[in-house]
């Protein structure tokens, strides 16, 4: 009873704090720069957040996380206008909405589209903050019965994950997880407070930045493609025409099971770290299909191939923060940023962001919600002039957004290391892009090599060798690895062995 | 053997050098110190040498290695990579020298006019950014930008 006043207490703290003065007027503010990001092509979350980093310094909390977090939860909301009106999705969250969207479009339904998605993804994003406030009862239990070895445990988890599930090649995203691990091992903090591979450099000896780092290996790649794709986009004949708006929310609750079950798999999607939007998408699409009495009108302008994915979309956003807030696990790449961003607001992840901050949890989850209402509201409002917006030249928005973003980078430690470091981050990403090595896993091993490190250390020194053998949370933590990592090869070979006994038979 | 094997190669022997340092690295820092990076190391030593052998044998690695790359590419989209590179590499060592102030508002007005903007949006697009660095982050905000190579020698 206590604890379901505490959260519910928290839970009006932390709306009564979104509303307020000045955090709502922030937080539109990074609505509105959400939607313009989200509208163009190439463009996403990531470059969002190193036009916006430079705002947040010396902001309260809550008005800096809702100016982010503004932002990032609507850049998934806007991407499908032109997915919809031109068949070209605005980040690549938006593929799957992309195959419906443009054939309703070229029927005359681009409003029913349209309206269907915003409803979707508010929708998306209900469900998921309402899982949220369900699982934490559960979540505040299990994160104080955690000691330093579970999270160890948890943390190697997360990292394994990331690595096995992005991008194609589970070596390859090893690879990258232990270089990411090896990146944060670059410090002074040594237990004799000898520097640790930074030698002489003083910038090093705080580690390696993330902010910078992020940028240069996600948003540098994106505007360099963006430069050398130049004006394909303007090419491309929009069909503007707008009607049956209507229709799209009659959809959405015509279809409430498909959302829901669309929402709760893209929250679980947000829940796994390295799994993205993309994969929440598709995840969420494949639901649709699945569970539709005619699988192959899909792609030829299904509206539930409209509404699916962009509810697992908004919902994968709240689903992503649990494991970042709870853990200092981030869900995904723009949740990096988010982590990286948390000491300069004076913020902590871990059990605090469940306990003592609890209304700045909810802040967030609300501001959430709230941006794709407002989101919504502005787009239907908005719309003929917003996809104006898309067929904005290359050679006008790569200076700005290069200036801005180098500007971004260097917001962390205001050094001139900052800029090397984006601009060789940038380098090694558009590589990584191209020859597909994935960068999350990277990334990953990074945020997470200084805490497992941190982990391992209070383990041993606090346990002994007990913290292996003495704590049936670690084996268990243990047993999840295993099934989760080993389980798909085993199965794999074992079908392999299949198919070939069945062709040999 | 493809663009794309070479570059696998060329990046995991990279990264092989990178887990041999990073071993060699910590044998003077304490055992407490060690563990963690050797641990990372050697995972990343045996994960290379493995990932190595596969690309060495011509053993597909994943359904992705047999794609085009970059290296593919028409000859002008190369040339456009390039010279993104070129200007991005510009306006990191504009602003080493001069600061983001001076260099963040040329950098825009020069890219618009060499890829044939009209001037006058190439103007408004340096004085956006002016006002942005100076009006915005500098004077509203208090944002502190760093000290620039040439900093003492400018007049502003």
């Amino acid at each position: 009873m206590l604890e379901t006043a505490i959260i519910l207490s928290a839970a009006i703290d932390g709306l009564f704090q979104v509303l307020a003065w000045p955090a709502f007027p922030f937080m539109f503010m990074g609505v509105l720069v959400g939607m313009l990001l989200g509208l163009i092509p190439g463009l996403g979350g990531l470059v969002g957040f190193a036009l916006l980093i430079p705002f947040v310094v010396g902001l309260d909390p809550v008005v800096g996380l809702a100016l982010l977090l503004g932002m990032a939860a609507v850049t998934t909301q806007t991407d499908t206008i032109p997915a919809v009106l031109i068949g070209v999705p605005g980040t690549s969250a938006a593929m799957a909405t992309a195959l419906d969207g443009y054939p309703m479009a070229k029927k005359g339904e681009a409003g029913r589209a349209l309206c269907a998605s915003y409803f979707a993804s508010i929708f998306g994003t209900i469900v998921a903050a309402a899982l949220f406030i369900i699982l934490l009862p559960f979540l505040r239990g299990l994160i104080f019965s955690f000691g330093q070895p579970e999270f160890f445990m948890l943390v190697m988890f997360g990292l394994l994950l990331a690595g096995s599930l992005a991008g194609n090649s589970l070596l390859r995203g090893i690879i990258m997880a232990a270089v990411g691990l090896l990146l944060a091992m670059v410090s002074s903090t040594t237990s004799i407070g000898e520097p640790r591979y930074a030698g002489d450099i003083i910038y090093l000896w705080e580690g390696i930045p993330v902010v910078p780092l992020v940028l240069g290996l996600f948003a540098i790649p994106e505007v360099i493609d963006l430069a050398r794709r130049g004006s394909t986009i303007a090419e491309v004949a929009a069909d503007t025409k707008v009607t049956g708006m209507r229709q799209g929310l009659t959809d959405n609750i015509k279809n409430w099971w498909l959302v829901v079950k669309a929402s709760l798999l893209g929250a679980l999607a947000g829940f796994i770290p390295g799994l993205g939007g993309q994969v929440a998408e598709w995840m969420a699409y494949g639901a649709a299909v699945a569970s539709d009495p005619d699988p192959s009108s899909f792609g030829k302008g299904n509206v539930r191939g409209v509404i699916a994915p962009e509810a697992g979309t908004a919902a994968q956003k709240p689903g992503a923060l649990v494991p970042t807030l709870a853990f200092g696990i981030p869900g995904n790449v723009s949740m990096v940023i988010l982590l990286a961003v948390f000491p300069i607001m004076g913020l902590v992840p871990g059990p605090s962001m469940l306990n003592e901050q609890l209304s700045v949890t909810f802040s967030m989850i609300w501001t959430m919600v709230i941006a794709n209402i407002l989101a919504a509201i502005l787009a239907l409002m908005l719309q003929k002039w917003l996809i104006r917006l898309c067929f904005i030249r290359a050679s006008i928005i790569v200076p700005l957004i290069l200036g801005a973003m180098l500007i971004g980078a260097t917001m962390e430690n205001r050094s001139f290391g900052d800029v090397l470091v984006f601009f060789l981050a940038g380098l090694f990403g558009y590589l990584f892009k191209h020859f597909d090595w994935p960068r999350v896993p990277l990334i990953m091993g990074m945020i997470m090599g200084a805490l497992a490190e941190r982990y391992l250390f209070l383990s041993i020194n606090l346990h002994g060798t007990k913290w292996l053998t003495d704590r049936p949370l670690v084996w268990v933590i243990a047993a999840v690895i295993f099934l989760s990592i080993g389980m798909p090869a085993i199965m794999r070979k074992r079908q392999g062995q299949r198919t070939k006994n069945g062709s040999e038979a | 053997m493809t663009y794309r094997h070479r570059i696998d190669l060329l990046l995991t022997g990279f990264f092989l050098l990178i887990a041999l340092l990073a071993i060699i690295g910590v044998q003077d820092l304490p055992s407490d110190d060690q563990l963690f990076p050797i641990t990372a190391g050697t995972l990343l030593l045996v994960a290379t040498c493995i990932y190595a052998f596969r690309v060495l044998t011509r053993r597909h690695v994943d359904e992705s290695s047999e794609t085009p790359t970059i290296l593919d590419l028409p000859s002008h989209e190369k040339v456009t990579i390039l010279k993104m590179i070129i200007y991005i590499s510009s306006l990191v060592l504009g602003v080493m020298l001069f600061g983001h102030l001076v260099t963040v508002p040329l950098f825009v007005f020069i890219y618009m006019l060499a890829h044939g903007e009209n001037w006058v949006i190439a103007f408004l697009g340096g004085c956006v950014m002016l006002i942005f660095v100076r009006g915005i982050l500098i004077e509203l905000m208090n944002v502190a930008m760093p000290h620039p190579l040439f900093g003492n020698y400018l007049p502003f």
